[in-house]
């Protein structure tokens, strides 16, 4: 029988084993890398397709706004307001402005649990819903704005939002956008 | 001297051996430095690559990010805009950065520019053109792309606001401030005797410069409340008559029917409405509300009054 044996020795198996070590964190560390900028790569785009359809509804809702509820109406010289609630169409885009039978109350506002809701309430029926527009772990701020040399049926409304993610630069994402509301049949300065 | 077959056979018997039991014979095979050295190529090109997607899919993102907030300030911008009556709307470019809100500025690297502009549909030689504003809103802002290479964006928006198709003017006494002060005298003149006619009298109520660029029909409602100041000499079927007047702008005065002729002592109060067609685009008139009692006696003056126009567009048959 031939034997021929090539074994290890101590020193190539404490070096295999420490090489071995160092690229395995190396891979670990790249994995953890990697995995974490693609999930603030994607809490980014979400934040931006939630501010982008709190503003769009908003948007839409208002602009056929019949009655706006006294504590919404803005100063002529002036004010900011981070809750807006106001007599609409419960069907945005079926317009009856001479028929209020078919109209709710909304109202954006900041829940007791920081999120930015959309209240609604059917004053005939008394049901009340709520959908949540942009949730508080984003940590949604909004306000609405009348400028005194703008119209006096036009507002703006901005919506900041915070991510919870550090990007590549170490700072957590910061979105703040803007829309303006018009409203064809009402001013919502008094 | 040995068997040289007996050798052989030795000879053979071992090769058989080692074919048939190569268990006795470790051939060990390993990997060769030439083998690590590709494997880390391949993996170095993937490592590469993988960064090379990451930090593009960060410029992307970016690019994105700021093309949004460019969209989200000009279309605050063109709201802001359309908010604005027809009128409100001046031709002219203006400009700016970011959106102002109660004293402060967000979006700043994102510039704008508003430009409104006349225009007119329709221009053929039989018809007459209607009259709208373009608005146009553009926004731009400075990107970069995955080499650094700085790269200007631009986005435009483009919206309209038609020539309005009914329009509304109206004038009061007492007028608050600010108001056009009218009339100058408030006591109703005596008309002459008969047969009533319409002498030189002085416009009670006046909306003056009106002007459309389309031609008009028009509803001039009056209101009059009255105060009697001196009852000598007034009989119960004494009258007091009212009348609209249009005048344009070569100081041509048409007076208007139906004329309200209304009992002095019995109605305090006067209300008409009279329609008039056919007023010409882009040609000023003044409409004034004119009174007149039918004797000379007792004295009346005007307690409030109002007078409002309405306007609806009309337009020739398209041929």
């Amino acid at each position: 029988m031939i034997k021929r044996k090539k074994n290890f020795t101590l020193i190539e198996l404490m070096l295999g084993i420490a090489m071995i070590s160092i690229v395995y964190l190396a891979m670990t560390a790249l994995s953890v890398f990697l995995i974490n900028h693609v999930l603030a790569y994607s809490e980014t785009s979400a934040m931006h397709m939630l501010v982008n359809y709190a503003l769009e509804d908003m948007k839409v809702r208002c602009i056929s706004a019949v009655q706006l509820d006294d504590r919404s109406y803005f100063s002529s010289v002036g004010e900011s307001k981070k809750a807006f609630t106001f007599f609409g169409e419960k069907e945005i885009y079926t317009i009856t402005p001479d028929d209020d039978r078919d109209n709710v109350w909304y109202s954006y506002e900041l829940d007791d649990k920081k999120n930015l809701v959309l209240k609604e309430r059917d004053p005939t029926t008394g049901v009340e819903k709520q959908e949540i527009l942009i949730g508080a772990r984003y940590h949604p701020d909004v306000e609405f704005t009348y400028d005194p040399d703008t119209e006096p049926h036009y507002l703006k409304v901005r919506i900041t939002v915070g991510g919870q993610r550090t990007g590549v630069k170490g700072e957590k994402t910061k979105i703040t956008k803007f829309e303006g509301l018009r409203f064809w049949y009402l001013s919502v300065v008094r | 001297m040995r068997s040289r077959t007996k050798s052989v056979g030795r000879r053979l018997s071992i090769r058989r051996r080692i074919k048939t039991f190569p268990m006795n014979v470790q051939a060990r095979k390993s990997i060769s430095l030439l083998e690590v050295l590709i494997f880390a190529a391949i993996f170095s090109l993937f490592l590469i690559t993988l960064v090379k997607i990451l930090l593009g899919a960060r410029f992307y993102q970016r690019e994105a990010e700021n093309r949004s907030i460019a969209v989200g300030v000009a279309s605050t911008k063109m709201e802001e805009e359309l908010a604005q009556s027809y009128s409100g709307l001046v031709p002219g470019t203006k400009s700016g950065k970011g959106i102002a809100v109660g004293g402060a500025l967000y979006n700043d690297f994102v510039d704008w520019q508003v430009n409104v502009t006349q225009k007119y549909e329709g221009e053929l030689p039989q018809r007459i053109p209607i009259p709208y504003k373009q608005i146009e809103v553009t926004s731009s802002y400075e990107d970069e792309d995955s080499r650094g290479r700085k790269l200007g964006r631009t986005l435009r928006l483009l919206n309209f606001i038609p020539y309005p198709y009914i329009h509304m003017s109206g004038i009061r006494y007492p007028s608050r401030t600010g108001e056009t002060v009218q009339p100058s005298n408030t006591i109703v003149p005596f008309g002459g005797t008969e047969p009533f006619t319409w002498p030189d009298l002085p416009p009670l109520l006046r909306i003056e410069n009106i002007k459309f660029e389309t031609p008009q029909n028009i509803l001039v409602f009056y209101n009059l409340s009255l105060e009697i100041d001196n009852f000598t000499g007034l009989a119960d079927d004494d009258l007091i008559s009212s009348a609209v007047f249009v005048t344009d702008e070569f100081g041509n005065a048409v007076h208007y029917n139906p004329q309200a002729n209304t009992p002095i002592m019995t109605q305090p109060i006067i209300n008409n409405v009279v329609a008039i067609s056919g007023l010409q685009p882009n040609r000023t008139y003044t409409v004034d509300v004119r009174w007149k009692k039918d004797k000379d006696a007792g004295s009346i003056h005007l307690r409030e009054g109002n007078l409002i126009l309405f306007a609806v567009e009309t337009l020739p048959p398209s041929p």
